[in-house]
């Protein structure tokens, strides 16, 4: 009886085999001279060792779906699959990605059609970078929607995996307004979150220092808006903003954000100092800070207050810098980069490599806020030969908010190229020459997720390790009394803040502090 | 001895359970069918369920998203009324049978009919409308964890406290805050009412304490802010007579019958009774409790609101109609959805003000003031005016409040096609493709999309009117800027036209009227000038002391004589206004000059605020 019953089992299991191999075997195959379309396109692309399986779609109507993974042309694995959805397995992948560092991978695929024809078509090959990307990135979950908001997170998702967990969510802020994440150097322990509508104000977390600030004065056009935080961790620059948005009636934008005014002012987290210097705070626009690596320069955007009177499309921006010795704080005076006269577009969203010999940008044919804008565009500066590139990563619709890995071999921006509406971080490897090469989308598990994800993954940053701040310790920050920020009136011409309400001499003296004598 | 409410049956009488559940079940389906399905079928407007990656991980990042993702998973069949009422229907059955093993076993007894008495809490809960089914998720899912519970009492104690500290774990990772704390709320019932346990005590701060310990590692929060977390006043979506409140009822309900049923004076008084009597007067309590609980919890305001809603939602504006008078006045969203209704049916220029129009111009545009139920509305009306972009626009805005609102996403493919926003109309339709019930719709969107000359016909929804407007920026503070430049690119866009005149009426704007009215009537073809704009044009030519020759052929003679008799009622009350009022009210209600008179929020000194809304 156990003799019969072993057999039945036997006999089962091998015909299932045999059944299953059956279906993945074949002795015809018609070649297809191109290559398979996949979707997202992993095709072409250099891709970093560490990175989380690129998962993928076969765009291929079939019944049977065969894809191999081969290091160079050393066969590692293989994926049968009914359906075009190939979800690699992670142990698999790794195992891929370290036998090919430093060389390519090539994935073959296979189609078996409703005629029970295999099919297969070209090699798809793709380098495995011997630079690693940074394991984390920060973005702000946001709905598509201009004026209201109710569902808002800075998330941090691990590049390595899937992973991903809010930072903070605005559902435990009375659905606040969470913005402007940034992190010094990517540095996940040097964080700053800003806040609107109660609870509101600017978040500075570090491991030794936490500030809730209120950071509107009398001397400045707003609380502290676009951050930038300076390499010696001490000094933070921030833009003061006075924005309004329109939104579109026609055509495929939807909305155009600008400003009335905008000033740059340095904060001092040390000394609870607002500084500035009237070069970066005159009656014409300054905005988007960012530093140079060595904070030696502070690179900006800047736009003629004329254009406050013109109509929206002719308002344009130039990439300046100005240098400042952070010892001396003394300022140097600004020197145009870019101007946007010479090349016809707008500039935003400067950053510069870490090596400071780049400063990637977008360009578009008006305004900074071009994150809806589908004119914009990634540009790269070589700041040493002052040549300016248009990067291989852009589309027909928008890409912004450019950023750089820690070794600078990566950059990851924005961008909606996949359906002109939402916002997904994609990467780009960029090598010695400053070349950047063909940029592919942060992987997802389930691939086709891409065609139904609701939120956009805005403001997408590099980190070099996880935020282990809890949600619970910066809601209670949030939900502690803001300290303010006092402003160093003495050393700055009031008269040249653009916008500025208060009149130095009515001011009490002993809000103004003098900065240097800190 | 165990002393009962019902006195124990020892023969199981299957034939009269059966009957029992058969008329319970009839009752509840009559109840969601007849009286709910057009206030649920509503509530549908906003269910959305995807069998979709991105459309989970959305969910599992909201506060008990998982809950909310059942809720919807049923109520989205109330797209067909009659599977939604059998769907929930068979739930309230199976939350009966559920609770009929709770009280078997915590009492030991067969309380016949008591068992009945959650789904009836929650079927009557429905009329909150602030609530989905996510009450009707929470008791199947405690009360399924609690028959464990007590089955396991009954064995051994210690193996019943790890069963709650591992149930009350998985409540707690698996479904978040709002089942994990009501059944910390259920098992301490349990423990402190109903278990007889020497240990109760120690198993009760046992599970305080393991559930202080959860909500404070992974969620940073006190137990007590834990607990009541939905209830929280600070939270703006949920109000404290939001999910707890009704919870926290259907709790004490729960547990007094538990603890009355072992009242031994109860069970003496009872045993003297007849059982058929006994049983009479159990339904007769029922029938108390629900009548009770319907009449406390039944907004009528609510109800003609959600039923205003669904009408204009399925273009049924006669039935929007048939609400006006029973609309409240501070309403402003179904008054917003009955002015519309008075366009659709060709009555706008004629009675407009047979509307309570306290709001003026807030209740035919919802863009100078919002909150975020107002978009979606806005959404419709620049859609049915043929202002695509604006409609787009709203419906984007709309999302905010719940980003996978099916009316939306269906707007937004819609206004993509028409915009040829191609690639951004496919991603809604993909969505809409993931849904079991919206999947239809998404095909044949696609259908479109893959079939170049309907892409070409698709225009022609709008016949051959415009609908890219060269507006360059949507006006939300003033509309009539955005009516004008219709009217411009689209001078037949009799929408528009009404709209534009009537916004003109509601903010005493007399001269503009006049203006827009000469302007754009040429081309709207009225066999003679609508009623109201005839009174209005009365008064605007008295006001500029135009000679009546002059005016006498474009007025009805009708129309000055009602004038004369409004301001003869008037002078009869020595032009006392509050005196004159309700005379004037009974007989030029629905006149301009009443509006002007009484009601204009101009007139009255009205602030429109936002938290008015």
């Amino acid at each position: 009886m156990n003799l019969i019953k072993s057999y039945s089992i036997f006999t089962i299991i091998t015909s299932i085999l045999l059944v299953s191999c059956n279906n993945y075997s074949f002795k015809e195959i018609e070649n297809i001279d191109a290559l398979p379309e996949i979707f997202p396109d992993y095709t072409n692309i250099v891709i970093p060792p560490n990175i989380a399986p690129l998962n993928f779609i076969i765009k291929e109507d079939a019944s049977r779906y065969l894809v191999k993974f081969n290091s160079d042309y050393q066969f590692v694995f293989s994926i049968k699959s009914k359906t075009p959805e190939i979800e690699i397995p992670m142990n698999k992948w790794r195992e891929l990605m370290e036998n090919s560092i430093g060389g390519k991978i090539r994935i073959e695929i296979f189609v078996r059609d409703s005629n029970n024809i295999w099919k297969s078509f070209k090699s798809i090959e793709n380098m495995i970078s011997k630079d690693s990307i940074d394991p984390y990135i920060a973005y702000r979950r946001i709905n598509t929607g201009m004026i209201l908001w109710d569902d808002m997170a800075i998330v941090q998702r691990n590049l390595q995996g899937f992973n991903e967990s809010d930072i903070i969510s605005n559902q435990n802020t009375k659905n606040s307004c969470i913005h402007c994440h940034t992190f010094q150097n990517r540095d996940p322990n040097k964080m700053i979150l800003q806040m609107r509508r109660s609870p509101s104000g600017t978040l500075i977390k570090t491991k030794e220092k936490t500030l809730w600030l209120s950071t509107k004065t009398p001397y400045t056009l707003s609380a502290f808006v676009y951050p930038a935080w300076h390499p010696n961790g001490r000094l933070i620059a921030f833009s003061t903003n006075k924005i309004h948005q329109n939104f579109f009636g026609h055509g495929s934008r939807n909305n155009h954000v600008r400003d009335d005014a905008s000033d740059i002012v340095i904060y001092d987290i040390f000394n609870n100092i607002v500084f500035t210097t009237p070069d970066i705070a005159t009656n014409d626009f300054e905005n988007l800070p960012a530093w140079s690596p060595d904070g030696k320069y502070l690179y900006y955007i800047k736009a003629d207050q004329k254009f406050k009177y013109l109509p929206d499309s002719l308002e344009k921006y130039d990439l300046m810098r100005i240098m400042f010795d952070q010892e001396s704080k003394e300022w140097g005076k600004p020197e145009m980069l870019v101007s946007s006269e010479k090349t016809g577009l707008s500039i935003s969203f400067p950053q510069v490599s870490p090596d400071g010999k780049y400063v990637i940008f977008c360009m578009a044919d008006y305004g900074y806020f071009t994150i809806n804008n589908t004119s914009s565009d990634l540009y790269i500066l070589d700041i040493v030969n002052n040549t300016i590139t248009k990067l291989p990563v852009n589309s027909s619709q928008t890409e912004s908010f450019p950023s750089w890995s820690d070794n600078g071999r990566w950059i990851l921006f924005a961008s909606k190229s996949f359906d002109g509406m939402f916002t997904l971080p994609f990467f780009s490897y960029i090598d010695s020459t400053g070349t950047a090469h063909k940029p592919f989308v942060i992987p997802f598990k389930d691939p086709s997720a891409y065609l139904t994800r609701m939120t956009n993954m805005n403001r997408p940053v590099f980190l070099i390790g996880k935020v282990n701040y809890t949600q619970q310790e910066l809601l209670e920050i949030a939900y502690s009394s803001t300290e303010e920020v006092v402003f160093d009136s003495i050393n700055v011409d009031i008269n040249a803040i653009a916008g500025a309400t208060a009149n130095k001499n009515s001011l009490d003296d002993e809000t103004s502090t003098l900065y240097k004598n800190n | 001895m165990k002393f009962n409410l019902l006195q124990k049956n020892k023969t199981p009488h299957f034939l009269i359970d059966s009957i029992y559940y058969f008329l319970f079940g009839f009752f509840f389906f009559f109840i969601l069918f007849k009286i709910y399905s057009p206030d649920l079928l509503n509530l549908k407007l906003q269910a959305f369920f995807a069998f979709d990656s991105s459309f989970f991980d959305y969910y599992s990042t909201q506060n008990n998203g998982k809950i909310i993702l059942l809720s919807n998973f049923f109520l989205q069949f109330f797209y067909y009324p009659i599977s939604g009422s059998l769907l929930i229907t068979a739930l309230l059955l199976l939350l009966a049978l559920i609770y009929r093993k709770v009280f078997e076993l915590s009492t030991n007894s067969n309380l016949k009919g008591i068992e009945f008495i959650p789904a009836i809490l929650i079927l009557a809960s429905l009329k909150t409308y602030s609530i989905g089914l996510e009450v009707l998720m929470i008791f199947l899912i405690t009360g399924l964890f609690l028959i464990g519970n007590i089955m396991l009492s009954k064995i051994n104690n210690w193996i019943k406290i790890i069963y709650q500290i591992v149930s009350l774990t998985i409540a707690f990772f698996v479904f978040d805050l709002l089942v994990s704390s009501a059944l910390l709320v259920f098992l301490l019932a349990d423990e402190i009412f109903i278990s007889k346990s020497s240990k109760k005590y120690i198993s009760a701060s046992i599970i305080i304490l393991l559930f202080a310990t959860l909500t404070y590692l992974y969620k940073g929060m006190q137990i007590s802010k834990a607990i009541f977390y939905e209830a929280n006043p600070s939270n703006p979506r949920m109000s404290l007579s939001g999910y707890w409140s009704i919870l926290l009822f259907h709790i004490l309900t729960i547990f007094l019958i538990a603890i009355f049923s072992n009242k031994k004076w109860i069970a003496n008084f009872t045993h003297r009774i007849p059982i058929f009597l006994r049983k009479t007067l159990l339904i007769i309590i029922l029938a108390g409790i629900i009548a009770g609980f319907y009449h406390t919890l039944f907004v009528y305001e609510k109800k003609y609101n959600v039923n205003i809603e669904y009408y204009a939602s399925t273009g049924d504006w006669n039935k929007v109609l048939d609400y006006k008078n029973a609309v409240e006045k501070n309403d402003r969203i179904s008054i917003f959805l009955l002015n519309n209704a008075l366009y659709h049916t060709g009555k706008m220029a004629k009675d407009l003000f047979i509307i309570p129009q306290k709001w003026g111009e807030h209740t035919l545009f919802m863009t100078m003031i919002f909150n975020r139920k107002c978009p979606i509305h806005s959404s419709d009306l620049y859609f049915d005016m043929g202002f695509v972009k604006a409609s787009a626009y709203w419906a984007l805005e709309s999302q905010t409040n719940h980003a996978y609102s099916p009316r939306a996403i269906t707007r937004l493919a819609n206004c993509n096609i028409l915009l040829k926003e191609y690639p951004t109309a496919r991603k809604y339709i993909s969505i809409l493709n993931k849904s079991l019930i919206y999947k239809e719709t998404g095909s044949k969107m696609l259908a479109y999309l893959n079939d170049k000359k309907s892409i070409e016909l698709k225009n022609t929804t709008f016949g051959d009117r415009e609908i890219e407007f060269s507006i360059a920026f949507i006006n939300n503070k003033k509309p009539d800027l955005n009516l004008i430049q219709i009217l411009n690119s689209d001078p037949n866009n009799k929408m528009a036209f009404e709209f534009l005149l009537s916004y003109h009426l509601l903010r005493n704007d007399l001269g503009q009227f006049n203006r827009d009215l000469k302007k754009y009537i040429g081309l709207m073809n009225y066999p003679k000038l609508p009623k109201l704009y005839q009174e209005a044009l009365l008064l605007y030519y008295l006001g500029t002391h135009l000679p009546y020759e002059q005016y006498e052929s474009i007025i009805d003679k009708n129309i000055i004589n009602r004038l004369t008799q409004f301001n003869q009622t008037y002078i009869a009350y020595k032009m006392n206004a509050r005196l004159a009022r309700k005379d004037l009210y009974r007989n030029f209600g629905d006149t301009y000059w009443y509006y002007i008179r009484y009601v204009s929020p101009k007139t009255t000194g009205g602030n429109i605020k936002k938290r008015n809304l």
